[in-house]
């Protein structure tokens, strides 16, 4: 039961934390009304939690360890949900698979269960790799896009842009429902024996992270909008469905990664196929230097829990 | 989405786009009836100046009517929000063009000014000349902002020209100001002082003219046209 509000706790700071990144799309530019963009943002959360999110299943546990226990996993959402709290009041943005990974492995550790360091180690990889990869698809995609588009003229090109807005937002919440909101459900799944409960479940996490991003947001949003770089609706577009195409590969191989990266990434390949671009680089440092500092201090965290519980 | 949903999502902006290019036409008819105006008073028939006065106040009504329909639709929802404000502003400029017409206009509405002056002020063609620079300005801005559909290219040449007869219509006014200045002393005061903010007032048509294709500029910058 703790682990389950646990869960649901967490979800919803998650969305009110990452709301920008697939709220912002829509209220910025103004093309739905507030609660049409909700609704869209809660279906994609919801379908990708139902539809794909199963793949994220054995994400943690059976991936890094074999299996795990009860007080584990209650110590990992402890973790989770302080870590995401105290970063979102400070208004950073938060990676949940860098604090989840970084929990499982800090508590799974104290406990001496053994980790599959193979696949921990193809985790952090794919950490280092998605910034660069989201980039990369980026400014190609951002390429094929500015050369059909030079053949639009206002109206098309602004039809496009109505259209394309309503379709990324979409799918970056789909991904994200089926990767984070899949990696939430995946530490809990193993504790639900009803298929029904478990489907309940799902779709109340899902919610969950919707109630959150309806509730808050605004400062996260500048920081990774308009704190950090210039760009123009092509370039945001094209960033941010590289990254939700990114994070819905990764989900194929049951790898959780962080939307806040790839978007990042996503952003500077933009910027690069600009070529001219205006950017804060301090912000930059700070969301740089925060993922590996959050990684380090969830897994500390987590092992001090951890260990107090065991004492206790 | 159905498929008659997806091919029609042009629809309200072309519509908007259709009203946009009429706001241009009546503002053109504007600054046009002002010109008139100017052959008018050039005659010394301030009858026919005033009655005309009249024409370039309906105009310039209509124009507004049809600004505000715009605006109406873009703060609907029409138009990708990216590019809203833009537009909006761009609007504002061409609705400043519409009013800076009548209100010069207005300034020598406000008292016959004597014919002396008159016939000095149209000696040379300078300040016709002025006027049918203003009038090509926001001739060639209609062609920048209809053209938005044929490409970059043709966008910065015709923002080039809109520039070219702004510049254009400043020297032309320096001229016109100096000429009147220099024999001020001989004509009623209040007659200078009424061609003097007319032809200031009259040169805010080029000058909007110019700032709305300095919008158009940003709307390229933001990846349209």
């Amino acid at each position: 039961m703790q682990i389950i509000l646990l869960a649901l706790l967490v979800a919803f700071i998650f969305g009110w934390n990452n709301s920008s990144l697939f709220k912002g799309g829509l209220t910025s530019s103004g093309l739905l009304s507030y609660r049409k963009s909700i609704v869209l943002t809660s279906l994609g959360l919801i379908s990708g939690a139902l539809i794909e999110g199963n793949k994220m299943g054995k994400a943690l546990i059976g991936s890094i360890t074999e299996s795990t226990s009860t007080t584990a996993l209650l110590i990992v959402f402890i973790t989770t949900f302080l870590m995401t709290l105290i970063l979102t009041i400070f208004h950073i943005p938060v990676s949940l698979s860098h604090v989840s990974v970084g929990a499982y492995v800090g508590a799974n550790s104290v406990i001496g269960l053994s980790l599959n360091t193979a696949n921990l180690e193809l985790i952090i990889l794919s950490w280092l790799l998605v910034p660069a990869l989201s980039a990369l698809i980026t400014i190609l995609i951002y390429k094929f896009i500015t050369r059909i588009a030079k053949r639009f003229g206002l109206l098309t090109l602004d039809a496009f842009n109505r259209v394309a807005v309503i379709i990324v937002v979409f799918y970056i919440t789909y991904a994200l429902g089926a990767n984070n909101v899949g990696l939430i459900n995946g530490l809990y799944m193993p504790l639900i024996n009803d298929p029904i409960l478990l489907e309940f479940m799902i779709i109340s996490i899902a919610l969950s992270v919707a109630l959150g991003i309806i509730m808050f947001g605004k400062r996260i949003t500048k920081a990774v909008g308009e704190d950090l770089i210039v760009l123009s609706p092509i370039s945001v577009l094209t960033s941010m469905f590289s990254s939700a195409l990114l994070m819905w590969l990764f989900t194929q191989f049951s790898i959780p990664i962080s939307i806040t990266q790839a978007v990042i990434g996503g952003i500077f390949g933009a910027s690069l196929a600009k070529r001219r671009v205006i950017f804060n680089r301090a912000i930059l440092y700070e969301i740089v230097g925060s993922w590996i500092a959050i990684t380090l201090i969830s897994f500390l965290l987590s092992m001090l829990i951890m260990k107090a519980f065991v004492w206790t | 989405m159905g498929i008659k949903r997806f091919f029609s999502l042009k629809r309200r902006e072309e519509e908007l786009f259709e009203s946009i290019d009429k706001q241009l036409g009546l503002t053109i008819a504007t600054v046009d009836h002002l010109g008139e105006s100017l052959r008018y008073l050039k005659m010394l028939d301030f009858e026919a100046f005033k009655r005309n006065f009249l024409e370039i106040d309906y105009l310039e009504k209509k124009a507004d009517d049809v600004h505000r329909n715009i605006v109406e639709g873009i703060c609907k929802g029409a138009f990708f929000g990216g590019i809203r404000e833009d537009l909006l502003n761009m609007l504002e400029k061409i609705d400043n063009v519409a009013d800076s017409a009548k209100d010069s206009a207005k300034i020598l509405m406000l008292r016959r000014p004597e014919d002396k002056i008159i016939n000095y002020v149209f000696e040379d063609n300078d300040l016709m000349d002025f006027l049918s620079n203003c009038f090509m300005a926001v001739k060639k801005l209609k062609e920048v902002i209809n053209g938005l559909e044929k490409g970059k290219n043709f966008a910065f040449k015709n923002i080039g020209a809109v520039e070219d007869y702004e510049e254009k219509a400043d020297e032309l006014k320096a001229r016109v100001l100096n000429r009147i200045f220099d024999k001020a002393e001989e004509f009623n005061v209040l007659s200078v002082m009424q061609f003097k903010d007319f032809i200031n007032i009259a040169d805010d048509i080029a000058d909007n003219a110019e700032d709305a294709s300095d919008i158009v500029l940003i709307l390229i910058a933001k990846g349209y046209s």
